[in-house]
C-alpha cells in the first residue's frame, strides 16, 4: 500500500515540475518514485505534465520559416542608419 | 554549453566593430523567437515587430556595455523584456483565466481542485477521490493533432504574463532553467513555481478538452 506518511497525492501533484527538473533531494525523489509506482492517478498526472511539455514544444514554428527576407532587409537597413549615427 | 555560445565572443567583437554580417547572424538567430516572445505582451504581430526593432536598437547601442556575465542570448532577451513589459501594459488587456485556476483558502494556486482529493476525515486523506481520466497517451496527443495544439495555444495566450513568459521560454523555445532565470531575472524557485502553475493550467485545459469536447 502507498506510504501515506510520505507524500500524499495532493502534495505530489504540486511537485511534478520539481521532479521533472530533477531538483528534488534524494529522499523526496525516492518518495515520489515510490508513490507513482503504486498510484495510477498520480502516475497519469505526471505523464500528463510530460504531454503538456511535448505539445507546448510542438507549438514552436520550424526555424526554416524564421526570418522573412523583407524583415531582414528592413533591419539591415536600420542597422546601417544606426551605424551612421554612432 | 549551448552550441550558440561557442562563437559568441567573436560575434560580440564583430558587432562592436559595426560588422553588418555579425548583425545579420544575430537577427537570423533571434528575431523570430524575439517576436514570438514579444507577443506575450502586445496584442498584434505588428506591435511585436516594433518592440523587437527597438530591442535591436538597444542591442546595437548597448553592445559596448555587454560584459559576458550572461550569454548574449539571455542579455538580448532581457532588453526585450524591459521594452515589452513597459509597452505591453499600455497595449494588451489581459484576459482572466478564472475557469482553469484553482486556489486554496490562502489564495495559493493549486494544480488540481482540492475537492478531487479525499478530505481530512477520510481514511486516506489527500488521496484521489476518483482517479483522473487517462489521456496522456491519447492518439491526438501522440500525433500532436491540430486541435490539441490549438487547445494549448489558446490556453497559453490566456496565462498571466509572468507564467506565460516562463512557459514560453522553457517549453516552447526549449531554454534551460538557468537561461530563463537569467533573462527574466528570477530565482530558480520562483521560476519553477511560475512554470508549474502555467503548466498546470495548460494541463487543465487539455483535461477539459478530452473530458468534455471529446465525449460530447
Amino acid at each position: 500500500m502507498i506510504d501515506t506518511e510520505a507524500m500524499d497525492c495532493n502534495e505530489l501533484v504540486e511537485r511534478v515540475t520539481e521532479y521533472l527538473d530533477a531538483v528534488l533531494d534524494d529522499a523526496e525523489r525516492a518518495r515520489f518514485d515510490a508513490h507513482i509506482a503504486e498510484c495510477p492517478g498520480c502516475e497519469e498526472i505526471l505523464e500528463q505534465f510530460r504531454s503538456v511539455v511535448t505539445v507546448t514544444g510542438a507549438l514552436r514554428p520550424s526555424d526554416a520559416a524564421a526570418l522573412e527576407p523583407a524583415r531582414r532587409d528592413e533591419l539591415l537597413s536600420l542597422f546601417r542608419e544606426w551605424q551612421a549615427n554612432v | 554549453m549551448e552550441p550558440e555560445a561557442v562563437d559568441e565572443s567573436d560575434l560580440v567583437a564583430r558587432l562592436r566593430a559595426g560588422d553588418e554580417d555579425a548583425f545579420r547572424e544575430l537577427i537570423e538567430r533571434y528575431d523570430a523567437p524575439l517576436r514570438r516572445t514579444a507577443r506575450t505582451y502586445v496584442a498584434t504581430d505588428a506591435a511585436a515587430a516594433e518592440v523587437v526593432q527597438d530591442t535591436w536598437l538597444g542591442v546595437v547601442k548597448g553592445i559596448d556595455r555587454f560584459q559576458g556575465r550572461s550569454s548574449l542570448k539571455t542579455w538580448i532577451f532581457r532588453i526585450l523584456m524591459n521594452i515589452a513589459r513597459t509597452r505591453g501594459t499600455r497595449d494588451k488587456r489581459s484576459i482572466p483565466f478564472s475557469s482553469l485556476a484553482t486556489e486554496d483558502d490562502d489564495g495559493r494556486e493549486l494544480t488540481i481542485a482540492p475537492e478531487r482529493f479525499r478530505g481530512p476525515d477520510d481514511s486516506y486523506p489527500g488521496h484521489w477521490a476518483g482517479f483522473p481520466t487517462r489521456w496522456h497517451d491519447h492518439p491526438e496527443i501522440r500525433s500532436l493533432a491540430h486541435e490539441t495544439l490549438g487547445v494549448v495555444r489558446d490556453a497559453l495566450e490566456r496565462l498571466p504574463a509572468s507564467q506565460q513568459e516562463v512557459v514560453r521560454l522553457r517549453d516552447l523555445e526549449g531554454w534551460t532553467s538557468s537561461e530563463v532565470c537569467n533573462a527574466l531575472e528570477l530565482t530558480e524557485t520562483n521560476q519553477r513555481v511560475l512554470l508549474h502553475r502555467g503548466r498546470a493550467k495548460l494541463r487543465a485545459a487539455l483535461e477539459e478538452y478530452f473530458e468534455t469536447a471529446k465525449s460530447a
